[in-house]
């Protein structure tokens, strides 16, 4: 199978955002940003924690934040952000 | 702020029932999921981001009353964010209000009118992208 044009070399541990999502389908993921497009959106990073339970992910997240300042961190969903036949009205 | 006269086009992509949802970066370093809306008088964060971005939900810099169209009242904690990006779009000290969603909504805020009102903001439902063009004087 050919290579993808402009593919990036990921290191060892960092994974596309692409691959994380289908990894940790169904899971809240933390993810340390490392590489970003040019116009500063995430393209790969490494996983720093994943859990079905939302607050698990959190604390992790406030922790290592309070001891990696200066790294850009992304908590998300790795599925659908709306459910499907949930209409959202705020 | 420097939207040119053209716009800038933030893609975003449409989540069930067609909402627009565009990624964030707040005070450049969390990257958060926010939905428009222009229903909304402010850009709100749930808690969870807030404490992701190190506020003390106990030391808010105000609260502010919301009431809501289920008729939801109640006292919420405001926070000025020093920054939101979307895309090459920064904009500073920007009021945001920490609200609960329910936890089948996986977004981690929406974006008010205190935020699309700094431009002329326009929603490309066709294509899943907001343009926000620079005001005129």
């Amino acid at each position: 199978m050919a290579k993808k044009k402009n593919a990036i070399r990921l290191p060892q541990g960092v994974s596309s955002l692409e691959q994380i999502e289908a990894q940790y389908a169904d899971q809240w993921v933390l993810v340390e940003e490392t590489h970003w497009n040019k116009n500063g959106q995430p393209l790969a990073g490494r996983v720093i924690a994943h859990s079905q339970e939302k607050e698990t992910v959190v604390a992790t997240g406030v922790q290592y934040g309070k001891q990696h300042r200066d790294v850009q961190l992304f908590l998300f969903y790795a599925g659908e952000k709306i459910p499907e036949g949930v209409v959202v009205l705020l | 702020m420097s939207a040119r006269r053209q716009g800038n086009r933030i893609p975003g992509y449409r989540a069930y029932g067609g909402v627009l949802i565009v990624s964030t970066l707040l005070n450049q370093e969390r990257r958060a999921y926010m939905m428009m809306d222009s229903g909304a008088a402010y850009c709100c964060i749930t808690p969870e981001i807030a404490r992701l971005l190190r506020y003390d939900l106990q030391r808010p810099m105000a609260r502010r009353s919301i009431v809501s169209a289920q008729g939801l009242e109640a006292e919420v904690a405001s926070f000025r964010l020093q920054s939101l990006q979307v895309e090459g779009i920064i904009v500073q000290m920007l009021e945001v209000l920490v609200v609960h969603f329910p936890p089948r909504l996986r977004i981690d805020g929406v974006l008010g009118v205190n935020f699309l009102e700094r431009f002329r903001s326009t929603f490309d439902f066709d294509t899943a992208t907001l343009v926000l063009r620079a005001r005129s004087v």
